[in-house]
């Protein structure tokens, strides 16, 4: 689930002949730093987040000449970090990094860190926090006025917003980690999904339910051609391996292809979009939604997503 | 100087949320000598049980700062209904046993717990932000606060100042502290041992309580807000000194300011700092801060 669970794993099951399916970790490590074929990812890494921020600000010409950061400190943090300060280096190369913050993950207090950041007030507050964490910062940041201050820039951020409701700041630019949940491409597959989760959940889906869903589906059809591989018996894990690997999709989110590091790790588009309230629907809605093609903002076959970063996106196919 | 003035009450903000916390740890240690493992679940509970009230009161329409005195009382009744089953229904069956079984006991609690935790309240987070808007904002510096925490500051001193009361100037407190001394010689004075104990431990339980049901309105109360407390609360007791009220206090500040100082200059080393602190200090004065050197009983 968590990049640091995926990062220790990964090679136990790997080491096990286990077939694995990491549906939700972000940390681009976890494939580049190791050669796998019982594990696959069927959701794009962190760096695809964190490449269409900086590509979304760009395109709408904000204005970033500083930037802070607060991220947790564990694997995602660290890569959403080293990832964003990558991809601004080539969009905004005049722009410089300032306050650096890695709270550990669970901390709950923010309070002395949002001093911190208000101290030197930046152009911009890049962060990639989630969960129990992310909706803290969120409620005790935006009273002291961190999102007024600064353009708030978040890289996961939309599993909030069913739950902040009002308090979620206006004009807080944030990514899904896909295109899901308010971003996700009208398709009757997307209507089907969305209502059947908001009839069973009373909510509507968010990144996780997406990436949870777009994997079974990937694993349901491997499972298909492996058993019609078989004769219609049960497959080997070696067959079902070999069926995954490389494949591609439909899902709720779009085209999900199974297209790095030898078929093991997947790509999908993505967007970007700005929060505001929206008084009709009491809920927060995202306005100025930006899509990016998987080609644009994940990197190619065989290059490590900081290699990628370093040569200014070198590769990348952007409409 | 206004980086330092910064600091200072960051610093303080954070040690008057953990002071609340640790006091109860510490003090339970003191009276019955139990490391509490299953002290950052009953913070937990604190902060589920609040968020319930708090909603309750939200949707009663009443005075905002009903709310208040809701998230007192729900850190009440956490004590009042929690503290008892668990100290006669399963610790007092351990005392004067080994110091590291209670240890494990508490630990199987703490799981326990987790999990009671979520078959009441569900795996989703409650939100109850209400309170923390109640007392606007203040501007110390350059920077802009949120009153809210302000308060919380004077919620720890006057909490401080209670239990030390408590403990120092009454009665009941002259008698925890003979049992503190020695329940042996306190119970053959007259003294009700176990009582003393559900009554310190009951207290403990509503310090935690009450450390969560104020906490509750600045974050998303869901599973897991227990670990992170318990951690850093066995530093400031350790700093401190087991079962030392002062000990608690001086611990809070210097977790509070060493950290607040790295998050501003060295936000790499924040962790490090509160550790490296506890290091020091233990080096130094192994029984911590606070704690005097007792003799040991033959």
């Amino acid at each position: 689930m968590g990049s640091g669970d995926c990062l220790a794993v990964a090679p136990v099951a790997e080491e096990l002949k286990k077939f694995l399916i990491l549906y939700d970790c972000g940390t681009p490590r976890i494939f580049e730093d190791n050669s796998f074929r019982y594990v696959f990812r069927t959701a794009a890494h962190a760096t695809m987040d964190n490449v269409a921020l900086s590509r979304y600000l760009k395109a709408r010409k904000i204005p970033v000449k500083t930037f802070n950061l607060i991220n947790q400190d564990y694997a995602w943090g660290q890569d959403s970090r080293k990832d964003f300060v990558l991809s601004m280096a080539n969009l905004y190369p005049e722009a410089k990094p300032g306050v650096d913050q890695l709270p550990k993950f669970g901390a709950g207090q923010y309070g002395t860190e949002i001093s911190a950041l208000m101290s030197q007030p930046a152009d911009l507050v890049h962060s990639s926090l989630w969960g129990g964490d992310l909706q803290a910062f969120i409620l005790q940041a935006a009273p002291r006025g961190l999102f007024k201050k600064s353009q708030v820039v978040l890289s996961a951020g939309d599993h909030v917003l069913p739950g902040l409701g009002n308090k979620m700041p206006n004009g807080t630019i944030l990514g899904a980690r896909g295109a899901y949940g308010l971003m996700a491409p009208p398709s009757p597959l997307n209507t089907w999904w969305w209502d059947s989760y908001s009839k069973a959940h009373n909510v509507y889906p968010v990144q996780a339910p997406y990436r949870m869903a777009q994997a079974l589906m990937g694993l349901k059809l491997a499972a298909e051609k492996a058993m019609a591989q078989n004769k219609g018996k049960k497959p080997s894990t070696e067959m079902l391996a070999a069926s995954l690997r490389g494949s591609e999709w439909m899902s709720p989110a779009g085209k999900i292809r199974m297209a790095l590091s030898n078929g093991q790790q997947a790509i999908q588009d993505t967007a970007i979009g700005r929060t505001k309230w929206s008084d009709e629907k009491k809920m927060v809605m995202l306005e100025d939604i930006q899509r990016f093609d998987a080609e644009c903002v994940n990197p190619p076959l065989n290059v490590k997503s900081e290699d990628w970063l370093k040569s200014g996106f070198a590769g990348a196919k952007c409409k | 100087m206004q980086l330092a003035l910064t600091i200072l009450v960051d610093g303080l903000s954070y040690a008057s949320w953990l002071f609340i916390v640790a006091l109860g740890l510490t003090l339970v240690f003191g009276v019955l000598k139990i490391l509490n493992i299953a002290h950052g679940s009953f913070y937990a509970l604190g902060a589920y049980a609040a968020a319930t009230a708090v909603a309750g009161v939200t949707a009663m329409n009443t005075s905002p700062y009903m709310s208040l005195l809701a998230m007192l009382v729900a850190a009440l009744l956490v004590a009042l209904l929690v503290a008892p089953a668990t100290e006669r229904g399963l610790l007092r069956f351990f005392y004067g046993q080994d110091e590291v079984l209670l240890v494990l006991v508490t630990y199987a609690m703490f799981l326990m717990l987790e999990d009671i935790t979520k078959l009441i309240w569900g795996a989703n987070p409650y939100y109850v932000s209400e309170p923390y808007g109640l007392f606007g904002n203040i501007d110390i510096g350059n920077q802009s606060y949120v009153g809210y925490d302000l308060f919380l500051m004077g919620l720890a001193l006057v909490v401080g100042v209670l239990v030390w009361w408590g403990l120092n100037r009454t009665r009941f407190g002259k008698i925890v502290t003979a049992v503190i001394h020695s329940p042996e010689v306190a119970s053959s004075m007259g003294v009700k041992v176990s009582r003393v104990y559900m009554a310190a431990f009951g207290i403990g339980i509503f310090l935690a309580a009450l450390g969560g049901a104020f906490t509750a309105p600045m974050i998303s109360v869901q599973p897991g807000v227990s670990v992170g407390v318990i951690i850093i609360s066995f530093a400031v007791v350790i700093i401190g000194g087991l079962g030392s009220i002062e000990g608690a206090a001086i611990g809070a500040l210097i977790v509070g300011l060493a950290r607040a100082f790295a998050v501003h200059l060295v936000p790499v080393a924040e962790l490090f700092s509160v550790y490296v602190v506890m290091a020091l200090v233990l080096m130094f004065r192994p029984q911590g801060l606070f704690q005097r050197i007792q003799a040991r009983k033959i």
